[in-house]
């Protein structure tokens, strides 16, 4: 696969998310997550055997501070893989090199 | 499938735990004895668990139902560190996604531990392997072991809620009720999840293909037939 290539497929991507973003947002007026949607089925039983969903713990579901924290988390989490995965492929990748199974 | 903080009974939460336990164990005492043997395990354990990580709490909007889900990513990590080691990253990113960023629960982790880490790695790891022994291509047995993974991942949350509650209803109306609620959204996710981990272990078979080599993904002919199409395209 050649960089042309490569280059074509990830704009293809980017195409394809932007569009199922776009769309979603034009078509619908509130995009919950299939949790919740789930969660009004097994709420329904839940409640029948006696349980139900409470808060968490460390209750971070306050406005921005979630979305603070999944930014930041995606931010940390996407340098560490970025850099670790270049050094992996990019910095030590081995044109020729003959690989040892231990 | 993060199930909520305090949905399940004390009784299945401590059963799940346990079980969950287990493989985090043996997944701790597989992480130890490879990455004794293999230098480069630690680093692409840390990669996968980043990955699983964030994989597996983004919402990704699906079109057809407007509503959002997120892949696993634990198929694609189960191929190259085994399912063992899947399920003790799977325990982490939980554990983490539960005190900090309020999916999931401390109660409910062993639970969400083996949906995400047993169910979801253990499937994608064996319809890999199966693939394969059927003499299918890298690309192809990833696509099937992304796919089937994604949707064990929810059948195993789907059944593990059925059996906890449950209560004077049949185990499998509420399985079927539940697991009915998470295809329409998951199953697009799931074939995008295929082919995302279809087009991972590609590039990695085209850029270093001795990694696969190194964890046991292809035997030494294929590794010489990537290695000349690597020459050549040099």
């Amino acid at each position: 696969m050649n960089s042309r290539r490569s280059k074509l497929i990830v704009f293809i991507v980017i195409c394809i998310f932007a569009g199922m973003v776009g769309y979603t947002s034009f078509a619908f007026d509130e995009v919950p997550g299939a949790d919740e949607k789930v969660g009004k089925v097994v709420e329904e039983y839940a409640k029948k055997a006696g349980v139900e969903e409470r808060e968490p713990y460390i209750n971070t579901d306050k406005g921005d501070l979630l979305l603070f924290l999944f930014a930041f988390s995606g931010l940390v989490s996407g340098f560490y893989l970025g850099y670790n995965w270049r050094k992996i492929v990019a910095e030590k990748a081995p044109v020729n090199r003959v690989a040892i199974r231990r | 499938m993060h199930i909520s903080e305090g949905l399940l009974p004390a009784g299945y939460a401590l059963a799940y735990s346990a079980g969950a336990a287990l493989c985090v164990g043996k997944g701790i005492y597989n992480y130890n004895r490879e990455s004794r043997k293999n230098p480069m395990y630690k680093q692409l354990t840390g990669i996968f668990a980043a990955a699983v990580f964030i994989i597996s709490l983004m919402p990704i909007p699906v079109p057809i139902t407007g509503t959002c889900a997120h892949p696993a990513g634990t198929p694609l990590a189960a191929i190259f560190m085994g399912p063992a080691v899947t399920t003790m990253i799977s325990a982490v990113s939980l554990l983490l996604h539960a005190l900090f960023l309020a999916h999931g629960g401390i109660t409910t982790l062993g639970a969400n531990t083996l949906a995400l880490g047993v169910f979801g790695g253990l499937a994608g790891w064996a319809v890999f392997r199966g693939c394969r022994r059927l003499g299918s291509g890298i690309f192809i047995a990833g696509v099937a072991a992304g796919l089937l993974g994604d949707l064990f991942v929810y059948f195993g949350t789907s059944i593990q809620l059925a059996l906890a509650i449950h209560g004077d209803v049949p185990v499998w109306k509420v399985f079927v009720a539940v697991y009915g609620a998470f295809l329409p959204t998951q199953g697009p996710l799931a074939v995008m999840e295929g082919l995302l981990t279809g087009f991972a272990l590609n590039y990695i078979a085209r850029v270093r293909p001795d990694i696969l080599y190194n964890f046991k993904i292809i035997g030494e002919e294929e590794l010489a037939g990537l290695r000349g199409g690597l020459a050549n395209e040099q």
